[in-house]
Order: C-alpha cells, then structure tokens, then sequence
C-alpha cells in the first residue's frame, strides 16, 4: 500500500490513477457553457465569435462558469499557463479576466505541437492578414520546407544470378505541381539496363495521377537458357475508387530473346527472335491489410487483365491473373491463407521448395512455362519461442510454418474449361516445410526456410 | 569450351543422319534476300550432292534462331549448325564427305575459290542489297522487315542496314562504285570460269565449292536487280551458266527454289 497525500492542484503526474482521475474532474467542464468548448486530452480551448460587444459578454460568461465548476470540485486553474489569442481584424481587444486576474493576451501560442501565429497585430494588422481574410475568417498559410528538388540514391543488389549496380536520380517536384521525374540506370555484371519515368498527380487528389515510363531492361534466365532484352514505353493511369485503386496502363514492349548458350533445347530456339507487344490492362487492388510485410489481419484482393495485340504489334492474348490473401490474428499468432490464378509461374513469391521457373513443362532441361497456374498456401506466422530479445529486437522475427500447393501447366485449346480445370487438378505439386521471417523495415522480408517438397512431378527441380 | 565441342562431333559422329534433320531458311517468296537465298541454296545443294534428306522449313524468325546470326542452319538430332563451313564439318563427322578424295593441293586449292566466292560474290550481294541507296529503299529493307509489325520493320531493317554496312567499310567496299562492282564480279568469274574449263565440276565429282559456286550463281542469274547487270556478265562464261543448267536438271528436278 502506498501512503496517502494531499493533492491541491491537478493530479499526481506518473500515477495510475492520472488518466482515471483527469477524465473524471473534466468530464462535466462544459456544463452551461454557452461558447465553442474544445477539449483534447489536457488542452482545452473556449471560444466565440466577438463582432459585437455581446460576443465578448458571454466568452467572460463561460470562463466565469468554468472558474465555478472548478471551485465546486475544490480545483484552481493554472493562470500562468491560460493565455488569450485574438484572431481578426475587428476584434474589440478587451480584457478577460479569470479568478479576477487579467489573462494573458498572446499573438502567438503553441496548442498541440502547432504554433498558432496571429503576428504583430498591434502594428500592421491589415498586411499581415493578408487579402484572403474576411470579417469572420482568416488566410492561413502554411509554411513548409521542401524536399529538395534533385535527390540521387545508389544500391547495389545481388540476385540469382548476377550482381548489379544501380545509380538513380530523381527530380521531385519538377514543374512545381509534385511532378516527379525517376531516372535509373543499373549496370550488372551481365546486363546493363535503363529506365526513365515522369509522374504526374492530378493536382489536389494526390491519388489520381499518371506516369509515362521509357524502359530498357536486359536478363539472362539460365534456367530457361534464355536472354531477354525489353525495351518499352508505358502509361499509367491511377485513381481510386470507393476503397479500391485501379489501374489503367497501356505498354508497348519490343522483346527481344535469343539463346543463352549453343546448347539450348530447340523450343527455346523456337521462340527467338523480335516481337512487339502493345498491351491494354486494367488491375484493380483492395488492401485493407494492417501492414504489407507481415501483416496479421486484413484481406488483400488483385484482380487484373491484360489484352494484347488489338492496338498494335504481333503478340495477341488474354491474361487473367487474381490472388486473394486472408489474414487473422489468433491468441498466439498469425494465419494467413493465399490463393492465386496466374501466368507464368516460379520464384520465391509463389511456391517455395523449388527452383525458380522450375516447375512445369520443359524441353532437354530448360524450363518452358505455361499457361495457366495456379498456387495455395497456408502460412502460420508467430513470435519467436520463448521470446528472446522481446520486446524490441525480437519483435522484427516470425517463426513461420507453411504448406503450399499449386500447378502450372499448359493449355490445350480445344478441351474446353473442364478439361483445363482438371488438368491443373491432375499433377499437383506440394511442398511444406518451416522457417524463420525477419522484417528488415517496412519494406521487406527475408525469409530463411526449411522445405520438403512433397507432390513432385517429372522434371522438377 | 573447345573440350566441349569436340566432344559434341564426337557424340554427332556416333550417331547416324537423323530422319528427320531439318534445314531452316527464311520464306522465300517475300522476305528472303539474295545473299541469303544464296546461301541457302548452297546448303541444299551441298546436302543433295551427300544424298542426305532434310527437311526444308521455312521461318520468318530463322535468323535469330541460328547461333551465328545466320541462315540456314540445320537442325538434326540435337545438333544445330549454322553456314555452309560447320554444316560441312559436322556433315563429315558423320561420315559424309564430298572432298575427302582430294589431294592436299586440291583441297587447299578447293578453300581458295571457296574463300575467292565468299570474298567477291557474296560482298557483291551484300554490296548491291545494303549500300546501294536505290535497291536497299526499294527492295532490301521492305522485304527485311517484313514479317515485323510497325515500327519494328523500319527499325531493325534499318539496324541491319547500319551493320553491313560498317562490315562494307571494313572490307573497302563500301565506297565501291556500281562499275567497280561489275568489275570484281567478272573476274572472279573468269577466275572460275578458266579453273572450271569444259568439265562439270571442279574437281571431277562433286564438292562443297560446287555447291557454293551453283549457289550464289544460280541466285545472281535468276534475280533482276534494278540498275546492275550481273547476269550478263555471268552469261559471258557459257561454261559457267552450262555449269549452274547440269546442276540444277541434276539435282534438283523441279527449279524453282530461288528467287531473289
């Protein structure tokens, strides 16, 4: 048991009691108030509008109501810290006074972490109110400090199969309507690569913009013996709607593959060669995840189309591509449940447990993709055993326990959509295993897994 | 990489001539090119003279399709070989050979109009296709960017254009005039015409350099190119045109394999 004391004037600071205690004296505060009352936490703001006389008449009215509740619960205001703050040209300057005092009268005050400037109102005070003001209103400016306008940056990265350079510049606020201007350049071991991109918001609706992107970008698919180069131009169009974001973008690719080495298998080989590829598609995205690295509650819907050859160039088709991500909290951890319909399929992303593009039909070892594909997987996010270095260092690490399954396999035309859905039913390809899930900020994962792949088909790696 | 590719003829030597050996070349009737139309017909003609099938497949995408950059190329078994030279080679480690009869001096003397054909003929053909201004608006691009969608035909026909070009210059042709041309045409023709003589082949039978010659021949003689008169010139050598008749009533019954 503590000891009891005596308590004048606000309540002991640190206490448990503290917030308790607080809410309970400020409660009824603005009980015969007439004036605007505004309470947050420990700040408390009374105002009106003071164009006559009256105005000001009833402002002393509440504080004087207010002074008197204060009495009543045997409370004193800190008269130090009550300050008066005039706003307006034909504000008639009385005293107001509190407890008989007369308050404090300030041009400028600080209320929660904003300083309130009302300038040197006693000198100039038409040509600090600037044009904009009227009688009863004021023009407020707001004054930042910019970003400065050419940011550069540099990374070096090391992928799957080669390391690389990349030098970016970035001009932010080019033509002073947050316009952006991105170029990249990265120079790998193997590739050397290009990008520029312009963004432009529609101004007062950050959400709405467009982005005009010229790329050139080369890679080398060991797996698939291939060399691909891309070189393109894209336009975006972002806008949200309701609580979905879409997007319209129409892109003009001239690919160019060629064989890796003298030794790739003949389908491969077949598929060299210059196409040009101007595609329409539209993607639409609800995220109402609470974090997109790890996140532990929220569902994450993509939905997105792509048509190609109706606008140009020699590559025709039909993309359809959905994935669906849940994800609950539970007393000790996290489940998350995915499922995706896509194109081409591999990579860390996907099905983990095999090799990237690794999966599927091939031809004298080079991995050829499909058609059509589909991935699941169930995941079990929780804290570190026995919560070493928690809190803090160890709140970044998931243990991790998965079970993922999925096909890919190529389509035949003429079998129709039953014929399509039990071919991806026929060969299913699994794997589960456990690991652990470090979150380096908040922007990416690395994930360190063990995996026994289960459900494996001729090929595979 | 040298170890690995003797061991791939040695593995192409123990296996026969596969069934179902192709022979990829571009689309004859619109988008193939003299020198290339050349080439290929060499290697057909070269493949009849070893008695061994192929399959003619004709792709718009062949030439990015070859290893080398160029047409034809065969594809036969896992093997793919591109150019009349390494087709030779692998064909021999098969154990088909045209020229193995042949003395040293023969041989050497075979690679030397083989060599004279690719150096004059060829350069000619490429001379007239690329760095004429005339032909290669009217003729050359249009049919190299053909099988590509806008604006990849310009482009790429136009990034061609620029390499052979730079390969012209390399060699000193490029600011040849259209009589120096001739010129170098007709004396290499003359130059086979006097090694050939009133025999039918070269070297008593046939040989890859009859395959060659017969090739690039038979295209230049059958391909009007607006501005030059290459096939009068070769009509100057009866010997020569007498040469490209025996082969083609010889090999190939029905001719009308090449134009342009």
């Amino acid at each position: 048991m503590s000891c009891s004391e005596d308590v004048s004037r606000g309540v002991p600071q640190g206490s448990v009691l503290r917030p308790l205690l607080f809410i309970i004296f400020i409660n009824d505060l603005d009980n015969g108030v007439k004036s605007k009352l505004s309470k947050f936490a420990d700040d408390t703001k009374l105002g009106g509008k003071v164009d006559i006389r009256e105005g000001g008449d009833q402002i002393q009215e509440s504080i004087n109501t207010c002074v008197d509740l204060a009495k009543y619960w045997q409370m004193e205001f800190n008269l130090s810290k009550c300050k008066v703050l005039e706003m307006g040209r034909n504000n008639e300057n009385r005293d107001y006074r509190m407890q008989g005092v007369v308050l404090e009268r300030v041009t400028q005050e600080k209320d929660l972490g904003v300083v309130i400037d009302m300038g040197d109102c006693s000198t100039d005070v038409t040509s600090y109110l600037g044009p904009g003001a009227r009688l009863d209103g004021l023009e407020i400016t707001f004054q930042v400090t910019e970003m400065s306008a050419l940011t550069g940056s540099y990374n070096t990265m090391v992928g799957n199969n080669e390391g690389s350079m990349a030098i970016g510049g970035k001009l932010s606020n080019m033509l002073g309507r947050a316009e952006r201007l991105v170029a990249q350049f990265s120079y790998g071991t193997k590739e050397t690569s290009y990008g520029l991109s312009f963004f432009k918001p529609q101004t007062g609706c950050f959400e709405r913009n467009i982005t005009f992107g010229l790329f050139d970008v080369k890679g080398q698919f060991p797996w698939s013996s291939v060399r691909e180069v891309d070189r393109g131009v894209s336009f975006d169009f972002n806008f949200p709607v309701w609580r979905t974001r879409h997007t319209v973008r129409w892109e003009a690719v001239w690919r160019e593959l060629s064989c890796l080495s003298r030794t790739a298998s003949f389908p491969v080989r077949e598929e060299s060669g210059h196409s040009l590829k101007s595609s329409l598609a539209h993607t639409m995205v609800v995220d109402c995840r609470d974090s997109t690295i790890l996140p532990s509650k929220g569902v994450y819907l993509k939905v997105n189309q792509e048509l190609a050859g109706y606008t140009g160039g020699d590559i025709r088709f039909l993309k359809e591509e959905m994935e669906l991500q849940l994800n609950r909290s539970l007393p000790w951890g996290c489940v998350s449940v995915f499922c995706s319909i896509l194109f081409f399929l591999g990579g860390p992303t996907t099905i983990r447990g095999f090799n990237m593009y690794s999966i599927g039909p091939y031809a004298e070892s080079d991995f050829l993709g499909g058609d059509a594909y589909w991935a699941a997987g169930l995941h079990l996010y929780t804290p570190l055993p026995f919560g070493p270095g928690r809190p803090g260092f160890g709140d970044i690490f998931r243990t991790h326990l998965f079970i993922n399954a999925g096909n890919l396999c190529s389509l035949d035309y003429g079998e129709g959509l039953r014929g399509h859905v039990s071919r991806l039913g026929s060969c299913l390809r699994w794997a589960y295993g456990a690991g652990v899930v470090l979150r380096l900020g908040n922007i990416a994962r690395l994930e360190l897994n063990y995996c026994f792949p289960t459900g494996v088909q001729l090929g595979d790696r | 990489m040298l170890s690995v590719e003797s061991l791939a003829s040695q593995m192409a030597a123990a296996e026969p001539w596969p069934e179902n050996a192709s022979l990829y070349q571009l689309p004859t009737d619109d988008q193939i090119l003299l020198s290339d139309a050349a080439s290929c017909l060499a290697v057909q003609t070269f493949l009849k003279m070893c008695n061994l099938p192929v399959l003619v497949v004709f792709r718009s995408s062949a030439e990015s399709m070859s290893p080398s950059g160029k047409v034809p190329f065969i594809h036969a078994g896992n093997h793919v070989v591109s150019e009349l030279g390494p087709i030779v080679q692998f064909v021999r480690a098969k154990g088909h050979s045209l020229s193995e009869s042949l003395n040293e001096q023969e041989k050497a003397e075979m690679k030397a109009y083989m060599e004279l054909v690719n150096n004059s003929l060829l350069t000619a053909e490429l001379y007239i296709l690329w760095c004429d201004k005339n032909v290669s608006s009217l003729i050359s691009r249009p049919r190299y960017g053909s099988p590509f969608p806008f604006p990849l035909d310009t482009i790429l026909a136009r990034q061609k254009q620029r390499e052979i070009v730079r390969r012209m210059k390399a060699v000193g042709w490029a600011e040849k005039t259209r009589e120096q041309v001739h010129d170098e045409v007709d004396q290499s023709c003359r130059a086979l015409s006097q090694r050939l003589g009133n025999h039918k082949y070269f070297f008593g039978s046939p040989t890859e350099l009859d395959a060659l010659v017969f090739g690039h021949l038979y295209s230049l003689l059958t391909t009007d190119i607006p501005g030059y008169s290459i096939p009068e010139i070769i009509r100057n050598y009866p010997n020569l045109t007498n040469f490209c008749k025996n082969i083609d009533t010889h090999f190939f019954l029905q001719s009308n394999t090449s134009k342009v």
